[in-house]
C-alpha cells in the first residue's frame, strides 16, 4: 500500500518534470532563434535590395555589403546559393537566413534582375546582380 | 471519500499548473516580439522611390493622351504590384485631375493610424506645368515557407 503511494506521487511529479523541461527547452529555442535577428536582417536586406533595384535602370550593376547576412546564414546552415532569390515573374526578392522560412518584397520597377553571383572575402562578401530590359 | 476528494484536489492542480505554464510562455513571447519584432518600416522610403521615378518619367515626356493611357508601360513601373500593393498615386497638372489610381484619403488618415499607408507629395514644374505627384505605400514585407 504504502509503495503504492510513493509510486503515484512519483508518477505525479514525472509529469510535471516533463512538463516543464518541455516548456524550458521550447522557451530557450525561441529565443534563440529570435535573438540571432534572422527575421530582422532578412527583413532589412531584403528592403534594402528592392530600394536599390527600384534606382536601377536597364544595364546597372549592383554589388551590395552582403557580409552579415552570409554570417547569420552560415550560423543557421542556409546555403549561400539560397540566401537570395530574385523572382521576375512577380517582381519579387526573397532573402532567406535561417531553415523554413524568408522575406520577400516586391519592386515596382518594370525591369528584370539577374543574379550573378556571391563573392567571398573582398574583403568582406559581397552580392552581385544586373538589371535588366524586361523580356 | 475523503481519498477521492484528495485525488480530485490533486488533479486541479495539474490544470494550475498548465495555466502558470501558459502565462509564463506568453509573456516571454510577448516581451521577445517587442523586443526583437519591430520591423523596418520602409513604406515613407517605398513612396518616395515611386515619387521620384514618376518625377523622372514626367519630366522626360509630355503629359497628353498617350502618356495617361501607356502611364505604366512609359514610366516603366509593373501594374501588377501596384494594385497587388495597394499603391497610391495621383498627378495634378495646373490642379486638374491627370491621373489617378488608390485611395489618397488614406493618406491623409496616415497621422492619426500607423496601419494607414505612408505617402509623399511633390509639386514641380514640367514644360510650363504645375505638376503635383502624391503616391502612398503601404507594403509590408512576406513571410514566405522556404
Amino acid at each position: 500500500m504504502n509503495k503504492k503511494a510513493q509510486s503515484d506521487v512519483l508518477m505525479n511529479n514525472v509529469v510535471y518534470l516533463i512538463l516543464l523541461a518541455i516548456f524550458v527547452v521550447g522557451m530557450f529555442a525561441f529565443i534563440w532563434q529570435q535573438s540571432n535577428g534572422a527575421a530582422v536582417w532578412e527583413d532589412y536586406y531584403v528592403k534594402e535590395i528592392v530600394k536599390v533595384i527600384d534606382l536601377s535602370k536597364p544595364g546597372d550593376q549592383v554589388t551590395i555589403d552582403v557580409q552579415k547576412a552570409t554570417e547569420i546564414a552560415k550560423k543557421n546552415e542556409v546555403g549561400f546559393s539560397e540566401i537570395f532569390k530574385f523572382d521576375n515573374a512577380n517582381n519579387e526578392v526573397c532573402v532567406k537566413l535561417s531553415q523554413g522560412r524568408a522575406t520577400c518584397f516586391s519592386y515596382f520597377n518594370d525591369e528584370d534582375v539577374i543574379f550573378e553571383d556571391i563573392e567571398l572575402g573582398v574583403p568582406v562578401n559581397i552580392l552581385k546582380f544586373s538589371v535588366k530590359e524586361k523580356a | 471519500m475523503i481519498n477521492k476528494k484528495a485525488q480530485l484536489g490533486e488533479q486541479m492542480t495539474f490544470f494550475a499548473f498548465l495555466f502558470l505554464l501558459i502565462i509564463i510562455g506568453l509573456g516571454i513571447v510577448a516581451g521577445v516580439y517587442i523586443f526583437f519584432g519591430s520591423g523596418y518600416d520602409f513604406r515613407s522610403v517605398d513612396a518616395d522611390l515611386l515619387n521620384y521615378k514618376i518625377r523622372n518619367c514626367i519630366s522626360n515626356n509630355l503629359l497628353d493622351d498617350n502618356f495617361k493611357n501607356n502611364f505604366y508601360e512609359i514610366c516603366k513601373i509593373d501594374l501588377k504590384v501596384i494594385e497587388d500593393k495597394n499603391y497610391i498615386i495621383r498627378i495634378l497638372a495646373d490642379e486638374k485631375e491627370f491621373f489617378d489610381f488608390g485611395d489618397e484619403l488614406q493618406c491623409e488618415l496616415s497621422a492619426k493610424n500607423i496601419n494607414y499607408p505612408k505617402c509623399t507629395s511633390v509639386n514641380f514644374n514640367s514644360n510650363g506645368k504645375n505638376i503635383f505627384i502624391l503616391t502612398g505605400s503601404n507594403q509590408q514585407s512576406r513571410g514566405a515557407n522556404a
